[in-house]
């Protein structure tokens, strides 16, 4: 009996198309890319024209899955084979998403994940890594990656290959797209529409300039949908480079073009042919407010490279935790959090988390966010000593941290909120709005942040070492070397109650040698 | 004027078939067979083009095709022009071909030579199997010229009743599907016992009408024949079900306008102006023929048993010698690259992939689009097994197949029962490529077998016509092929190809910019070439760019069996932009169908065979492809049949500059080369090689593995 073919898929339901691609396993090269398939669908269109996707649009989706399923049928694929599908966050913007998702699953039996803030950003920094290989200037070069989007705007800068900002605006190839068509249904239609957009987008370009304009950028590298199925037009066949004046002379084109001309001329689909200019417009802003001429455009196919890390981008990758956690500590750093305070506490609470596993049953993601809540816990001090947590959770909840979705920011803040005084109440925004499982997650880190916090009370770093075990309703901490640890003791008083709460367990600190 | 007329330059390619037909050099039947080759492609123009060009008349449409004539301009040149060739016809068949015929002993009878043994002989033939299938239908001011089908002999008859004198009309339709020779016995008078006699099914009917009408004296009998336009376009966009709406098509065909009335020479003047009449024909539409009525029917003639001695000896299809009968046809590609050049080499192993793929448990999935399948079709019936297998089969069969479309129907029907997931065609478009892709499951990897060629899935014109077959396990082009039927089926929009080009979105903008580069390197001095085999060159923006390369220098070598619209400039007369260009054209025992391109490309060649020719149909309307070749092996094999192509001295003709070809005849000294014979021999000679190789190697079945 012959085995089932290795197959592997992952659909992504994006802006305007949904694709598939399969991966077979091969014996010449590992996996190799199979079956791409792509159909356009007008969902980011509908979406900003009318708050929802129209029913049309869902019907259309599932007759493309239904579809794509048959392939994968064709193929060989099995129950087992694993399939991931996603839905662009654009979709977090329409009323009825819960329809949408629903109908989907009925409609074509396949569960879909929505792709959150965080895990797009994960998305666009895997394919941001490719760009480090193949072009190694970036290593040494201060770069700044955008990926302008449906419906937002991101922003990477990197400096010695890694990241050292991050930042997402609210700007993007269809919210963009969608106001200007409706001003200029509004109007009579004499303003062009590049002065439109221009005008439309221009409150963004200037946080954009804010954001970056010290940060001395050499390069500029832009990704997108629309704009890398311009590559081949931009940049020299095989090569990356191009500039400014390119891409203004392109826009000036492509405007005067009528839309089946593009269509036509480029391979595009009519949603595509559409967004391009408002893709182009605002690539070019940002290159003209930076004052960027030479710019990178990859010749890949977008669409590809974001199924190929789809399967792999769920999975943290231990260079992306390092670049989130990085950007923890660049927070901490702007509000002038104590450094060795924080560092001390990120410790203990990783040391807590890991030997208390089996009470809290939480996974990695989890541990990264109790990290980056001890990194910046304190950061409220910046604004009065006086109800720090507080001002910590309002600092962390309107700030960036690279890799965290708005969900994780959010848990982050919480975790802040409740590293001292109060433990979350039912009644505290913020925390109320959370799902069930999220509130009983935040309970769960906020206590073992507690502790850690305690374990450190005096600022002085003295706790070194800690031995944890678990025996007859007590959690025993041992505090290696430290010959009295009455200082700690006081502290937990005030801070074991919530771990009380919630493990069932007494926390016994033991000085130890 | 920068282009020859479409329409006339076909007609100069009928003359071309005519012209062998002419010549004494080729066994008697061959000619026949040539002449009524002739015959049943003046049939189809009238059908298509003709009836499309009356259509675009009364539509009142006055564009002008890229010659810069008119609708009405393009009729009137096209009876001048087909007047001519019909001329010939009877010319060469009443003069030469006939008596030829009757000196062979092969007589062609007419109802008062026969002798009154022979009629007796007939008498009962028509009463039993000829009589039972004629529907005669009666002519009243009524009567509907739809009734009267197309493109089939009637006799129209004149009635008298003897009681009161009264006239009447008949019309009979010569029934489909006998043969049209009538064998009789061989008369008394004969001079040898291997003689035969033939009398035409028409002259039997005349010569018996009158049994049908007891109480009636027929009083003049004369046929006559009438062709309707046949070019309706399938209005896609209202089409909820586009197979439903063929069929109404196919019933619509048999009721459109006469574009051809054709009646013979002699016949009673009264029934000549009775079927003007009731046929709506003008004299614009009337040809008068001296001689028998549909001679695509002499091609039966041409192949009746008997008479090996007027026949070419036949020229069997070959084994292909990379191709080992006994090895597994997957395990042949999985080892290299084959090319197949049929028919010089069977079509065997195509069909092999096929059938293999049906039976072969490790298949999991056969692609293939049909275009035109052989009336017993192996492909088809191939499917149909590998679907009961429980393979995933998807075809596409293409409705639009012009002519086609009855039978293709009749098999959609057969294969959606076994479960094959069938796709009628893309919307807006006739799907034309000839790919068939195969998805075997090898231990758990999957592994794609790919063949792409120039002609159609069909064993039977596979004997006929010249076309290449490519069979490769290459993955890209199993990625492209996979991608081709993701877009087909209607899954996917067309993506990036990483190897094949497709028409109608890539094709013509890669060939444009092949001939652009071409011209480049020539006005840089370097050597630059094109060189070609297609069917037909129509294509208005294709033939500006080989212009502009010519004028830039590069070499351009065509070989076009059919329409070129290309004005070639023979010797300095003609445009002075096509002096680089030559323009051959091959009328042989097959028909030329293959098409093949290179481009010198600085030194590297590109080679490329296609399911496309360069005509705007072709490449902005429907679905094609063009395929690279790459395979070091291939590569060489394609370019000497490509080469092959313009060596030809004896079945080769040169496009002259008004659009009119000439033999080319071999100069003193020269070696006599005709191409398809040594295509032929090469065949042979490889097989036989590759089969003594085998006598001499014995190879022992081991046990499997």
């Amino acid at each position: 009996m012959t085995p089932a073919p290795s197959l592997q898929a992952s659909i992504h339901i994006g802006a305007s198309s949904i694709s598939l691609l399969i991966v077979e396993a091969n014996s010449d090269s590992e996996n190799s890319p199979g079956d791409f398939l792509e159909q356009s669908i007008p969902l980011a269109h509908d979406i900003y024209q009318r708050g929802v996707v129209r029913r049309s649009t869902i019907e259309r989706c599932v007759k493309i899955l239904n579809g794509y399923r048959e392939t994968l049928l064709e193929l060989g694929a099995t129950d087992d084979t694993p399939i991931r599908a996603v839905v662009t966050n654009v979709l977090a913007e329409a009323t009825n998403q819960d329809a949408f998702l629903n109908r989907i699953r009925i409609g074509c039996g396949l569960d879909v994940d929505t792709l959150d803030e965080g895990e797009m950003t994960r998305l666009i920094y895997l394919k941001t890594r490719r760009r480090l290989k193949d072009t190694p200037s970036m290593n040494k070069r201060t770069t700044l990656v955008v990926h302008v989007g449906p419906g937002n705007t991101r922003a990477l800068l990197f400096k010695n290959g890694r990241i050292s900002d991050y930042s997402n605006y609210r700007l993007g190839v269809y919210r963009t797209g969608e106001a200007i068509q409706k001003s200029q249904d509004d109007e009579d239609g004499s303003v062009s529409t590049t002065k439109v957009t221009r005008e439309h987008i221009r409150s963004q370009i200037n946080q954009i300039n804010h954001d970056y304009r010290d940060a001395e950028i050499q390069e500029l590298v832009i990704i997108g949908y629309e704009i890398q199925h311009l590559a081949h037009v931009l940049a020299k066949p095989g090569k990356t480079k191009s500039s400014h004046n390119v891409l203004a002379e392109m826009a000036k084109k492509i405007t005067s073009m009528s839309e089946e001309t593009r269509v036509k001329k480029y391979q595009l689909d009519y949603n595509s042919a559409q967004a391009i200019i408002p893709a182009l417009e605002i690539n070019l802003a940002i290159a003209e407010t930076l004052e960027l001429e030479t710019i990178r455009l990859p010749g890949s196919d977008y669409e590809r490279g974001l199924l190929l890390d789809i399967p792999t981008s769920f999975s943290l990758t231990d260079g992306f935790q390092k670049e989130v956690l990085r950007s923890a500590i660049s927070l901490a750093r702007r509000y002038k959090v104590h450094r060795s305070h924080s560092t001390q506490v990120t410790r203990l609470s990783q040391l807590l988390f890991e030997s208390t596993a089996d009470l809290h049953e939480l996974d990695d993601h989890y541990s990264l966010l109790l990290q980056c809540a001890a990194i910046v816990h304190e950061c409220g001090n910046f604004i009065s000593p006086q109800a720090h947590h507080k001002h910590s959770h309002y600092i962390i909840l309107n700030s960036e941290i690279f890799g965290l979705g708005h969900r994780d920011l959010v848990i982050v803040s919480l975790l802040a909120r409740y590293h001292r005084r109060s433990g979350p109440k039912p009644n505290h925004a913020g925390y109320r709005d959370l799902p069930a499982d999220d509130r009983m997650r935040v309970s769960k880190l906020a206590a073992i942040l507690r502790i850690a916090d305690a374990l450190d009370h005096s600022h002085t770093s003295r706790v070194g070492d800690i031995e944890v075990n678990i025996s007859k309703q007590k959690l025993n901490i041992t505090l290696k070397g430290i010959t009295d640890a009455s200082v700690e003791r006081m502290a937990m008083r005030s801070k074991a109650n919530l771990f009380r709460d919630i493990y069932g367990l007494d926390v016994t600190l033991h000085e130890g040698n | 004027m920068s282009f020859i007329n479409r329409e006339l330059s076909w007609l100069e390619f009928n003359q071309r078939v005519l012209d062998e037909s002419c010549s004494d050099s080729l066994p008697l039947l061959e000619r026949l067979k040539f002449l009524a080759i002739t015959a049943s492609n003046l049939d189809e123009f009238f059908q298509v083009r003709v009836g499309g060009l009356h259509l675009m008349l009364s539509s009142g449409s006055r564009k002008r095709g890229i010659s810069g004539l008119t609708p009405s301009q393009q009729l009137n040149a096209i009876r001048t022009r087909s007047k001519k060739m019909i001329q010939d016809q009877y010319d060469l068949l009443n003069n030469e071909l006939l008596p030829a015929l009757q000196k062979e002993g092969l007589n062609l009878l007419s109802s008062s030579d026969i002798t009154p043994s022979q009629h007796e002989a007939l008498a009962s033939r028509f009463e039993d199997s000829i009589f039972p299938l004629l529907t005669p239908l009666a002519h009243s001011e009524e009567t509907d010229t739809a009734s009267l089908p197309s493109m089939r002999i009637i006799l129209a008859c004149e009635l008298e009743s003897p009681t009161d004198n009264a006239k009447r009309n008949i019309f009979i339709p010569i029934p489909d599907g006998i043969n049209r020779a009538v064998q009789l016995p061989v008369a008394d008078t004969s001079n040898s016992a291997a003689d035969s006699d033939i009398i035409l099914l028409e002259d039997v009917i005349s010569l018996f009408a009158e049994e049908l009408f007891p109480d009636e004296k027929l009083h003049a009998v004369m046929p006559f024949r009438i062709t309707r336009n046949g070019d309706i376009a399938v209005q896609e966009e209202d089409a909820i079900d586009l197979a439903g709406e063929m069929e109404e098509v196919l019933a619509a065909r048999k009721t459109s306008n006469t574009v051809r009335l054709e009646i013979p020479t002699k016949g009673p003047r009264q029934l000549k102006a009775l079927i003007r009449e009731v046929t709506g024909a003008g004299s614009a539409e009337t040809y008068i023929v001296d001689g028998p009525l549909a001679l695509a029917d002499f091609m039966g003639l041409a192949f009746s048993p008997g008479y090996d001695h007027l026949r070419d000896e036949s020229w069997e299809p070959q084994p292909a010698s990379d191709i080992d009968p006994g090895t597994s046809i997957f395990e042949t590609i999985a080892d290299h690259d084959v090319l197949l050049n049929h028919p010089y080499e069977s079509f065997e192993p195509v069909l092999r992939f096929v059938e293999e793929a049906a039976n072969d448990p490790s298949t999991i999935a056969i692609k293939q689009v049909l275009y035109r399948t052989a009336s017993e079709s192996r492909i088809i019936d191939a499917l149909i097994r590998a679907a009961n297998n429980g393979k995933q089969v998807t075809v596409l069969i293409e409705l639009k197949a012009r002519f086609d479309e009855a039978r293709n129907l009749i098999r959609a029907d057969e294969l959606q029962r076994a479960g094959v997931q069938i796709v009628y065609g893309v919307k807006g478009l006739k799907t034309h490529a000839k790919i068939c892709l195969v998805i075997r499951n090898e231990d758990g990897q999957l592994k794609r077998y790919t063949h792409l060629g120039t002609g159609n899935y069909n064993e039977s014109t596979a004997r006929l016509y010249t076309d290449i077959s490519y069979l490769t396990s290459r993955p890209a082009y199993g990625a492209d092929a996979s991608l081709f039927f993701n877009a087909v089926t209607g899954r996917s929009k067309l993506t990036r190809f990483r190897k094949l080009v497709p028409a109608p979105t890539h094709m013509k903008p890669r060939l444009l910019e092949l001939i652009a580069a071409e011209g480049k390197r020539a006005k840089n001095g370097e050597s630059a070439s094109i060189t070609a085999k297609v069917n037909s060159l129509q294509d208005e923006d294709i033939i500006n760019a080989l212009y502009k390369a010519s004028k830039d220098g590069v070499i351009i070598k065509l070989n076009i069996r059919g329409i070129c619209c290309l004005k070639t400039s023979t010797g300095g007369r003609g445009r002075k932009e096509a002096n680089n260009i030559r323009v051959v054209s091959v009328i042989d025992r097959y028909l030329e169908h293959a098409r093949i391109f290179s481009f010198h490309h600085g030194g590297s060649p590109l080679l490329f065979i296609s399911s496309a020719d360069w005509m705007t149909r072709n490449l902005d309307k429907r679905v094609e492809l063009m395929i690279p070749i790459e395979d070091k092996n291939c590569r060489k094999r394609l370019q000497t049949i490509l080469d092959a192509a313009f060596k030809d001295n004896c079945n080769a003709h040169e496009i002259l500059e008004n659009g009119s070809s000439q033999r080319i005849i071999k100069k003193k000294g020269q070696k006599k080369f005709r191409m398809q014979e040594h295509l032929q021999n090469n065949a042979q000679k490889s097989a036989k090689a590759q089969a003594h190789q085998r006598t001499t190697t014995f190879e022992p079945h081991t046990p499997a593995e």
